[in-house]
């Protein structure tokens, strides 16, 4: 009889392969033709986005799909029921701001593209064990996903600094936008390899920060180190994480301006070696750096992968086998760990790329724009859109439209089907707001202030059950190591 | 009734051999010293005491401060020193007290850490060091001869029992409720989360388990002083002690509780106790150590006036333990739900609540609204906390409007946006979301910014079914 989860990793490995060479392809064919890249006009267009519309068709709404494991079918999918949907294609097109494919079930869209990474979801009742190997295979595969185009971004980045032209200048951009596209899926499994310590998962290894380090950024140390030319150092990938990633991939790519944002008492004003610079060496050292912070990124990608690997650090094994050998204690203590990292959706996404640009939390002024996430390259709202899609396949199941396990077959599987409707109610009132979020973030924030709050509501909604019943019913706790004794 | 007064006074007095006392004093040192050097091993100090940018108080005391880092790293220490010293019994009295002024320090730093446990421990230091505990198998008595005794008041033993008697009652009692007996809340939901816990998973995950146990916890707190007290059945009733902690123990993460509780349980048994088990060693152990004495010895003599002030102190202890823990029903309601009354009240692990908080902050001059969430100012450990006890609510929104004050958005209005789930059931507002925060001082009364507790039952919860 052969072993299904050996069968499962060869099927992985073997789409992977495949997959990996069509996207590269596709990835260097869209390089050639270069999507037009609209930074910074918003034309208003709202139907080229699959599914934006309602007679769209995109993967199931939360509230009419959800897990196509279960038994019996009570979310059965239904394209009609859809609704407004966001494929994980990223569904940029005008609204986004810029064109960004990372593919997706939906089909591909303004320029086409290969799908996301779709891991092997074998048909199984719930179980912790089940549900974790899923959550194993999901985060491998996001990363195998987020390593196709880190690889190509490398790659342009590389081409735009051997023999720079406009072309070389566009692909580049595009690349990087459709890495972090996937990334931004990946950020909600914020578990693992990939958690800060701080997180206190106890499988930890600060691996995400090396790779998107944001709320760490800002443009100063970038521009320091562009002047120190720091990225061509033998030391730079054990530099600052906020000089490294793709947060200073953004600011090297798509920012344009020739002004510098440090101090003028900071050595490059005071020394006037930015302003020594000119135009010229500006750019040759924005594409040199950028080229760097892209092999960085990819070295950083598969770093992350090798400590997921069997045969590198295995933390897949850690996560599905939890006792002995493991860092996690049990099965329960391993999925709160990864309950913790999707929190990422209550603090990150709600309350700092939307609270504090609304104004409504760590804001002096009136609104804080330039708390926005992606700026640079105006693609705030696609990276909520992307996190949003992310807890999605962990929420309700990783595979294609959000098949597999997830956490509402837990919620079934133990008699709380009420508050798993509840949930995805509230998932569904987060994405039709997230929707609405038109024009994107960086006009609507000062322009239609009302529609961000709305996002920041609906995701409240969400998230308010997330910290009370949810985790009082799945009896999910802090990571160990995060308090003391409990009596 | 004079007569009654005198004949209790005299069998207060009555010496009784203080090898009890000596062996409690050792193995408590013993626990504490555990206790202390964990906080120092798992980095619990930075945790929860260092890490904090904001710190709740208890009411009355938030004049007590947090020192800096390195201070409380050397307290710490200082207090693993003192365990030690009140274990083998070198300066006792001094180090009983630095003990108990110590432990209980650290515990008014932060509302956050407290814990039934750690309030037992406090109180049994402090009866430590007004006990004689020094004077019996210790290095001050081996030091100092005179100071010497092999007996002690009758008063002692019936305090140290009354007391742990006190913890095993009150703990029942707070478990005699609806969501506890009948629906088998919230050890329903701890144990479905553990039935992949080797060799007891699958029982575990049985619909019988939660209602059994939820009784057998029930029952065993409420009767099980009075079964140590009854001397035919107390060998029994201790293994039960020692089996009940032990399951409690290795299922939830309560530390040292079942620790102190399994050696506190020891004050039941006879005085000799030690004596005895001493006697059963093997020759080669007991050989080379100085011969006890074999019978208790009077009492050191005390002048009846000061025999009456000890009495009157310890009737009071007395009174205080019993009164403080029923002071939930001057507010009526679940004290489960608006948690007036909770702490020191020996209402171990009787509710799973979580709750969910946002402060909105509304600036009339500005004209600005804030949505605040709790992890601006609290770590996650102090945020769950917080959520669901509306005191510290209240004390964060405190906190809240007076940042906003100084930040230049004049007097502004706090209200909190709370949403709890008590044992699992839908979530309901926990504070009045019209209630200006900023304006309410925290006190001893009824606090009627504090919804009522939820009507329904409990949902009913069953092991994973695919």
């Amino acid at each position: 009889m052969k072993n299904p989860r050996r069968q499962s990793a060869f099927r992985l490995n073997q789409f992977r392969r495949a997959a990996g060479l069509v996207t590269a392809g596709l990835l260097a064919a869209l390089s050639c033709k270069s999507f037009v890249i609209d930074e910074n006009v918003y034309t208003g267009a709202t139907s080229s986005r699959p599914g934006s519309s309602s007679t769209g068709g995109g993967s199931p709404s939360p509230a009419a799909g959800g897990s196509q494991s279960r038994a019996g079918g009570s979310g059965a999918h239904t394209p009609a029921q859809g609704g407004a949907e966001v494929a994980e294609n990223g569904g940029q097109s005008a609204t986004g701001g810029a064109l960004v494919e990372t593919g997706g079930s939906g089909g591909a869209s303004g320029g086409g593209s290969s799908g996301p990474l779709e891991p092997e979801i074998p048909e199984e009742p719930f179980s912790k064990a089940a549900f974790l190997r899923q959550i194993a295979d999901c985060a491998v595969a996001r990363y195998q996903d987020f390593e196709v185009h880190a690889l190509a971004f490398d790659e342009a980045a590389k081409a735009n600094v051997a023999s720079p032209t406009d072309a070389t200048a566009s692909a580049v951009k595009n690349t990087w936008l459709a890495a972090n596209a996937s990334w931004q899926v990946a950020e909600i499994f914020r578990f693992g390899p990939a958690a800060r310590s701080a997180d206190q998962d106890l499988g930890a290894q600060e691996l995400r920060d090396q790779i998107y380090a944001w709320r760490f950024g800002g443009r100063c140390p970038v521009e320091t180190a562009l002047v120190d030319k720091l990225y061509a150092s033998t030391g730079f990938g054990s530099s600052l994480i906020n000089t490294r990633g793709l947060g200073a991939a953004e600011y090297l790519l798509f920012y344009s301006g020739t002004d510098n944002d440090c101090a003028g008492s900071s050595a490059i004003n005071k020394n006037g070696t930015w302003a020594a610079l000119g135009l010229g060496e500006t750019a040759a050292r924005k594409r040199a750096y950028a080229a760097a912070v892209a092999a960085d990124v990819l070295k950083n990608t598969q770093k992350l992968l090798q400590a997921w690997d069997p045969a590198g650090g295995n933390f897949r094994k850690k996560l599905t086998q939890p006792g002995s050998g493991s860092v996690y204690p049990s099965e329960q203590a391993a999925l709160s760990a990864v309950w913790n990292g999707i929190f990422y959706i209550e603090k990150e996404v709600k309350d700092y790329k939307l609270g504090i640009p609304l104004g409504v939390f760590e804001c002096g002024a009136g609104l804080c724009p330039e708390a926005l996430e992606s700026r640079y390259a105006n693609v705030s709202t696609a990276n909520i859109r992307q996190n949003y899609l992310g807890f999605r396949r962990l929420f309700q199941g990783c595979g294609g439209n959000y098949t597999g396990l997830g956490f509402d077959d837990w919620l079934d599987a133990i008699g709380a089907s009420e508050l798993r409707g509840r949930m995805l109610t509230a998932l569904a009132g987060a994405q039709r707001a997230i929707d609405a979020l038109d024009p994107p973030l960086e006009v609507s924030i000062t322009q239609h202030t009302d529609r961000v709050l709305a996002v920041h509501t609906a995701l409240k909604q969400l998230t308010d059950l997330l910290k009370t019943e949810f985790i009082t019913v799945l009896d999910l706790e802090l990571p160990a190591g995060a308090g003391t004794d409990n009596d | 009734m004079i007569e009654r007064a005198r004949a209790l006074g005299a069998a207060l007095r009555s010496p009784v051999d203080s090898a009890w006392l000596a062996a409690f004093r050792v193995l408590f040192g013993l626990t504490l010293l555990t206790s202390t050097l964990r906080f120092l091993a798992y980095g619990w100090i930075d945790q929860l005491f260092v890490a904090p940018q904001f710190h709740f108080k208890y009411w009355g005391f938030h004049w007590v401060a947090v020192p800096p880092a390195s201070e409380l790293h050397a307290l710490f220490w200082l207090l693993a020193v003192l365990c030690a010293l009140v274990s083998v019994g070198l300066l006792f009295r001094l180090a009983a007290f630095g003990l108990f002024v110590g432990f209980t320090y650290l515990q008014l730093l932060d509302v956050t850490t407290y814990l039934n446990h750690y309030y037992l421990a406090s109180l049994l230091a402090l009866l430590l060091a007004c006990s004689p505990a020094g004077r019996t198998c210790s290095l001050d008595a081996f030091l100092r001869p005179r100071i010497a005794q092999s007996s002690v008041p009758r008063a002692w033993l019936y305090l140290f029992r009354f007391q742990v008697a006190v913890v095993y009652t009150f703990a029942g009692l707070a478990k005699a409720h609806h969501d506890w007996l009948f629906h088998a809340e919230p050890l329903r939901i701890w144990l479905l989360s553990r039935t992949d816990t080797p060799f007891i998973g699958p029982i575990l995950a049985r619909d019988w388990a939660a209602p059994v146990m939820s009784w057998a916890g029930f029952l065993f707190d409420t009767c099980i002083p009075w079964l140590l007290m009854v001397p035919r059945l107390r060998p029994f009733a201790y293994l039960l002690v020692i089996g009940f902690h032990t399951v409690t123990g290795l299922m939830f993460p309560i530390g040292m509780f079942p620790v102190i509780m399994v050696l506190s349980a020891l004050v039941f048994f006879s005085p000799t106790w030690p004596r005895k088990l001493w006697a059963r060693l093997p020759a080669r152990f007991t050989a080379r150590l100085p011969k006890t004495s074999p019978r208790p010895e009077p009492a050191l003599g005390a002048s009846d006036r000061r025999y009456r002030l000890w009495f009157a102190l310890g009737a009071l202890y007395c009174a205080f333990q019993v009164a403080f823990p029923l002071r939930f029903l001057a507010y009526g309601g679940s004290v489960r739900w608006h948690e007036q009354g909770m702490r020191f009240s020996w209402r171990v692990m009787v509710r799973e609540k979580n709750g969910s908080v946002t402060f909105v902050v509304r600036a009339p001059r500005a004209g600005r609204t804030f949505y605040i969430a709790p992890h601006q100012y609290l770590t996650g450990l102090q945020e769950r906390e917080m959520s669901s006890q509306p005191d510290l609510i209240l004390q964060l929104a405190h906190r809240i409007r007076d940042d906003y004050a100084a930040k230049g958005f004049g007097p502004v209005e706090v209200r909190a946006d709370t949403w709890v789930s008590l044992n699992g059931r839908a979530i309901q507002r926990l504070i009045d979301p019209n209630v200006d925060l900023s304006r309410i001082e925290d006190g001893l009364g009824k606090a009627n910014w504090i919804l009522p507790e939820p009507s329904g039952p409990p949902p009913k919860l069953h092991a994973i079914r695919s």
